[in-house]
């Protein structure tokens, strides 16, 4: 009875969690970015000023290619509000800003619990959107493995214990609080190690890939 | 000897008449959250009864505990508690000291065997046999083992009692427990708290009085009536804490505006207690009312915890130098996969 | 800084009554017609206990009214006893030898509880009295 499942996940759980987080994002990053870039034989079309291109890339691809844009805009836009959603939440509820201020030694100002809470269920309602269409689209359906579906799901629980633990449904509070603490680091367990890096990769790629196109003339 | 009598009568000879069993059951039921239509039969009930005898242990403790229950706010209605009680026993309370007070407790046990209430405050030493709290050359296992065999309940007063409290913080020297990991065999209601509100033990004593058991227990042997609901519930700062207003100092604006104190350590949300609505000080005020955070002294083990100005939400995440290891193993373990990558490149090279 | 410089906004305060003292009116009314029927002697209406903002409480006491008696009682503290402009509603509140209110209800009912003497202290009087005038 001594030790509750909230000093656990407060204590060795969030220990753990951050270090397993550090080391597998270190360990993939440098892993990485260590291998040997791909030998391009051709002919550079373009030599002078590549990297421009590249940022250009980052930039231009935030919104879909014109030509593609009727057939996913709208998988663009639930991503966009998912996204936002969660990194809303998880930056801008004070009780969060004072979790990262106790490591980071700085904090920021935060939102009213309201608004959080609206933006929490926008955000699960968002997640579930894009599972649903996952499922029913037959292309991504086979394209979809392991990995995608446990990404949705550490992404979504931390979202939805957070919201269960202050609607006060559960009357037990410190349990809620408990399993809530330890949803979330099971995302920060699960990062680095699967799909999930594409919050690190995804600008990395746009670069790499337009840098390359660059290079051969094309665009990215 | 005459036939004994009952409560009723016996305080009607002190001038007490029923108008007062009705008022104190009254406020009893409101305090308890019980029908309101339920005070004239707890009334019948308690003044028919016989005046319970009452044996108070005091183990490992520090007789806050005792001053919370009579600096009650006597005179109150509250305090009638003590003349509905026979306290046989009470170290720091009764005339009688040495052989004559131990004496006066063997009495009251052999008169009301099986009948009588046993009310702990304090905890009890396990290790190295007991020998860290001794009263009259027995150990406090003994003395609580020897009176709880006779006892109708127990009532652990505290969370020393309850839970083994200060004695039992980290490294515990004394191996020190609560009541109820001892007592297994009778009914044990724990009232924690450091100390414990004063209306939360009378209205438990005089609930146990009028019905003649104890009353409805949390998971953690508390009295759900009292302990439902968490400060945090129950707390009139509340507003503040959705509206997302802390106090980031205990004299900066925030905190002069009255806003949140979440920020400061409160264990409101995390504490089971009734501080926030029957308050302390004859309703005066309470901890989060006079500024600073709860600090959860009814939760098990809540000196353990945590600094008590540490946001509950932030966490015992270990130190930057653990997370620098980590780091540097993980460059190390990527270096190492990079090159084995690289070596496996120049091999398929080769073409072997 | 001065303490003038803090800008302190005053909460404004809750406008008008909430819908607590229709419903309890309501109940009033059920147990009343409770008691008129012969179902029920007394019944109890506990208000310390529930969350009656300010205006609350006087809108219910607006409701209920003023009507023919009031009494003081004194028994371990002051008590005070009114029948409201509803006959057979009753508004009482206790308090402590503090001074403090430790209980505030409705009964409905003919006569309540704490006007009444009971029976035990009324058979206790015969012979206290009894008493008396054999010691004469
Ligand atoms: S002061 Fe404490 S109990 Fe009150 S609302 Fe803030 S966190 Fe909750």
């Amino acid at each position: 009875m001594s030790v509750t499942l909230l000093d656990f996940a407060r204590g060795p759980a969030m220990q753990w969690a951050l270090i397993i987080f550090v080391f597998g994002m270190v360990w993939r990053l440098v892993g990485v970015w260590g291998l040997r870039h791909k030998a391009d034989h051709s002919q550079p079309r373009v030599t002078q000023g590549v990297w421009k291109r590249g940022l250009r890339a980052v930039f231009v691809r935030v919104l879909p290619y014109p030509e593609f844009a009727p057939k996913v805009q709208g998988q663009y836009w639930i991503s966009y509000v998912f996204h936002l959603g969660f990194f809303i939440v998880l930056l801008f509820f004070v009780p969060h800003i004072l979790f990262f201020e106790d490591i980071l030694g700085f904090g920021w100002p935060g939102l009213p619990n309201n608004v959080i809470f609206f933006v929490g269920g926008i955000t699960v309602a968002a997640l579930m959107v894009a599972l649903i269409k996952r499922i029913l689209n037959p292309v991504t359906r086979m394209m979809s493995n392991f990995d995608d579906y446990f990404a949705w799901f550490v992404t979504i629980a931390p979202v939805v214990t957070g919201l269960l633990v202050n609607a006060n449904l559960i009357p037990n509070y410190e349990l809620m609080l408990a399993i809530h603490i330890l949803s979330f680091q099971l995302l920060l367990i699960y990062l680095p190690f699967g799909k999930l890096m594409h919050g690190f990769w995804l600008m990395v790629s746009r670069w790499t890939t337009a840098v390359r196109f660059a290079r051969r003339g094309g665009l990215s | 000897m005459k036939k004994a009598d009952t409560l009723g009568d016996e305080l009607r000879r002190q001038g007490i008449s029923r108008r007062t069993f009705l008022k104190f059951c009254a406020a009893m039921a409101t305090s308890m959250a019980l029908p309101a239509s339920m005070a004239p039969v707890m009334a019948d009930a308690l003044a028919a009864t016989r005046r319970q005898s009452v044996i108070w242990l005091s183990f490992q403790e520090c007789t806050g505990c005792t001053e919370s229950i009579l600096r009650s706010y006597a005179p109150s209605i509250e305090s009638l508690i003590f003349d509905f009680i026979s306290l046989d026993y009470h170290h720091t309370l009764q005339a009688a000291a040495g052989r004559a007070a131990e004496d006066a407790r063997d009495q009251a046990m052999q008169e009301n065997w099986g009948k009588y209430l046993v009310i702990v405050d304090g905890s009890i030493p396990l290790k190295d046999g007991g020998i860290y709290s001794t009263i009259d050359g027995h150990t406090n296992l003994e003395t609580l083992e020897t009176v709880a065999a006779g006892a109708a309940a127990l009532i652990s007063v505290g969370t020393c009692a309850a839970y083994g409290g200060l004695p039992m913080a980290r490294p515990n020297p004394t191996g020190a427990v609560g009541v109820d990991e001892i007592i297994k065999d009778k009914p044990v209601i724990n009232l924690p708290g450091c100390p414990p509100i004063p209306e939360v033990m009378t209205g438990t004593i005089a609930s146990f009085l009028t019905f003649g058991r104890l009353p409805e227990m949390d998971r953690l042997g508390r009295p759900v009536a009292f302990f439902g609901d968490t400060i945090h519930d129950r707390c009139y700062r509340r507003p503040l804490y959705e509206r997302g207003k802390f106090a980031r100092g205990f004299d900066d604006e925030g905190a002069r505006k009255g806003w949140c104190l979440y920020a400061l350590g409160c264990k409101g949300p995390i504490t089971y207690n009734a501080c926030a609505t029957i308050k302390w000080n004859q309703g005066q005020s309470f901890p989060i009312q006079s500024g600073h955070g709860c600090l959860g002294c009814s939760e098990p083990r809540f000196w353990d915890k945590d600094s008590f100005y540490k946001p509950l939400s932030a966490t015992h995440w270990g130190n930057a130098a653990g997370l620098a290891a980590a780091a540097a193993a993980g460059a190390a373990v990527g270096a190492g996969v990079a090159v084995l990558s690289r070596r496996h490149q120049d091999t398929i090279a080769k073409g072997e | 800084m001065s303490l003038d410089d803090i800008p302190i906004q005053i909460a404004p305060p809750q406008e008008g009554p909430s819908e607590m003292p229709k419903a309890l009116l309501h109940e009033v009314w059920e147990l009343l017609q409770a008691v008129c029927a012969g179902r029920s002697v007394r019944e109890r209406i506990d208000l310390h206990g529930l969350p009656l903002s300010p205006a609350d409480y006087q809108q219910l006491q607006q409701l209920l009214g003023r009507g023919e008696v009031s009494a003081l009682i004194e028994a371990s503290g002051r008590s005070e006893v009114f029948e409201t402009a509803v006959a057979g509603v009753w508004w009482l509140r206790d308090f402590g030898a503090d001074e403090r209110l430790v209980a505030e209800y409705l009964e409905i009912t003919a006569l309540p509880l704490m006007l009444m003497t009971h029976h035990d202290d009324l058979c206790a009087a015969v012979a206290l009295l009894q008493q008396q005038l054999s010691a004469e």
